[in-house]
């Protein structure tokens, strides 16, 4: 309960934050907004958008439309509804991260398992160089090569934008390659640390199997620190979507706020904020509850 | 194992160092300024013995904007890394000796802010000011704080709790003497190792925020930026897009690899 009540206050700050971000910018929103400003179309503008009214009074007016009718108001450069826009992007972005999630959990598991079995011989070194490597390109550079080898020179998959699960899989790899790479490198060290603990020498000695030992035994303890790890993994991938999803144009809520940025659209740029903000804040929370399920001593 | 660690150390500091060669040597080696456009009747040419990574669509050679970026790309990571590190480690050193209301007020800002994804950070700084490559430092600078503050808070706390602080407090240190004479010197290792993480991290961040276009002109020498520039000749010219994001690796690998090696070293 007490968790509930913080998730909300961090809600609150967040939408207090993102308000007054948009507000910080110099310059008249207003006048940016128009090709050739007249006194008449910015007073306009101004009282469309309440600008003409004190801050606070304009923060309550946009949260009353956010929480009161679920509008996020208009985009002013395309003039549509962002609250529509979001909808339409938001399924995208759930897509892509899932998929890349799913993804860099099994393989970076299944990475780190691999370098702490055979830790110290040449596979060890292979297995950390690679999530080394993992963690240093730049992940829409990556988004180009894939591209350009498997869309342009071998024509295997297809070059962008949403459709079947062919659409997915450059998208989704691309974006899973850091937080693999993450996954691999904690999963590594507490296997490693997991398998010189006292249980496993005892697990060994009443003759369980090297297999069973590494999978029943290590895998579990492993778990915890990469089940913490989802929230801020979560966080990233969110964000690694902004870049993701330009390079291959994917009709996401990253590019969404890439181009809004660009245009500086405040409306969209603050809708698509607070959803985004919004969906780390409730992954951590739904994380931190796995977290005291798997980790027995934190229960009280 | 300790040679392991020792030669990705090196390993690292070796893959800097041409680097910052690069950087220093930029205008002896290269072969024009780096927004200048000499051949523009070469424009999209591959590699040639004269141009080593080929001339781009504005007729500028890309081997000279790579050296030249690295000047842009060293000098936005440690803009960014000074702001990250400075304020940090003064922001954990205090919220960890300081306690009470302060180290509240801070420990619910930072994690607050590290839900915000660190890119969104960046991108939301760049609304704010106006893009170039300055505000790109800042911008990223500002958005790795909250980690810094995390670590550093933690060492401090952990560190507090020691034997070695009890005995200087004995000896009548005062809390701040302690917390500057004592402990600082013993999270040194870590803030080093966080200064090339980093250090690795803004070289990535710039480059994706300067790839989604927020460094401003398009004619920075720039790593991102040309990466975002030659995509639009991705088709015809491919190679174009190959050098700059080898660049920005091969810089990230490098201070990674300290990162490692100090973090390393420490245990």
């Amino acid at each position: 309960m007490r968790r509930l009540a913080s998730l909300i206050g961090a809600l609150f700050a967040a939408s207090i934050a993102i308000f007054l971000l948009v507000r910080l910018v110099p310059g008249d929103p207003a006048r940016l907004l128009l090709k050739n400003p007249t006194p008449e179309k910015i007073a306009e503008i101004r009282a469309r958008l309440a600008l003409d009214r004190p801050l606070p009074v304009q923060y309550a007016l946009w949260l009353k439309n956010v929480f009161g009718r679920g509008s996020f108001g208009e985009s002013v450069v395309t003039g549509r509804d962002v609250k529509e826009e979001l909808a339409r992007t938001w399924p995208a972005t759930m897509e892509l991260a899932c998929a890349a999630m799913l993804l860099a959990s099994v393989a970076g598991l299944w990475l780190g398992i691999f370098s702490a079995r055979h830790a110290g011989t040449w596979r060890d070194t292979l297995g950390t160089t690679l999530s080394l490597l993992g963690l240093s390109v730049p992940v829409f550079w990556l988004g180009l090569l894939a591209m350009l080898l498997f869309s342009l020179e071998l024509g295997w998959l297809p070059a962008g934008e949403r459709g079947d699960w062919r659409h997915l899989v450059m998208p989704a790899c691309v974006l899973a390659t850091i937080p693999a790479a993450f996954v691999a490198r904690i999963s590594r060290a507490a296997v490693l640390a997991v398998l010189g603990q006292d249980f496993i020498r005892t697990a060994r000695a009443k003759g369980a199997s090297e297999r069973a030992v590494l999978y029943r035994h290590a895998l579990r303890a492993a778990l915890v620190p990469v089940v913490t790890m989802i929230g801020v993994e979560f966080a990233y991938l969110l964000g690694g979507a902004v870049l993701t999803e330009t390079v291959f144009a994917w009709p996401g809520i990253g590019r969404y706020i890439a181009t809004a940025v660009l245009a500086r659209d405040y409306p969209a740029i603050q809708g698509a904020l607070l959803v985004l903000v919004a969906m780390v804040m409730l992954m951590n929370f739904v994380v931190d509850f796995l977290h005291h399920a798997l980790e027995p001593k934190l229960r009280t | 194992m300790r040679w392991s660690r020792n030669s990705g150390l090196n390993a690292g500091i070796a893959l800097l160092a041409v680097v910052i060669v690069a950087a220093l040597l930029a205008p002896v080696i290269a072969k024009h300024g780096p927004t200048e456009q000499p051949y523009r009747a070469e424009a999209l040419a591959g590699p040639s013995a004269k141009h080593w990574l080929g001339v781009d669509g504005a007729g500028r050679d890309v081997f000279t904007r790579i050296l030249y970026g690295a000047r842009v790309t060293l000098g936005i990571a440690l803009g960014a890394t000074l702001i990250a590190i400075g304020g940090g480690v003064l922001l954990g050193a205090l919220a960890g000796t300081m306690r009470g209301w302060f180290d509240v007020v801070v420990s619910h800002v930072v994690d607050f802010l590290l839900a915000f994804p660190s890119i969104l950070l960046g991108l939301v700084a760049l609304t704010v000011m106006r893009p170039a490559p300055a505000s790109v430092a800042i911008a990223v600078g500002v958005a790795s704080l909250p980690t810094v503050v995390r670590h550093v808070r933690a060492a401090y706390l952990s560190e507090n709790a020691k034997q070695y602080v009890l005995a200087a407090h004995a000896m009548g240190a005062g809390r701040w003497r302690i917390a500057v004479v004592e402990v600082l010197p013993n999270c040194a290792s870590l803030i080093f190792a966080l200064t090339a993480l980093t250090l690795g991290g803004a070289v990535l961040e710039a480059a994706g925020l300067a790839f989604l276009g927020l460094t401003g002109q398009p004619d920075v020498a720039e790593w991102g930026m040309m990466l975002r520039e030659e995509r639009s000749a991705f088709r015809i010219a491919p190679w174009l897009c190959i050098a700059p994001g080898i660049a920005i690796a091969w810089t990230v690998l490098a201070f990674n690899l300290i990162s490692d090696g100090l973090r390393g070293s420490r245990r």
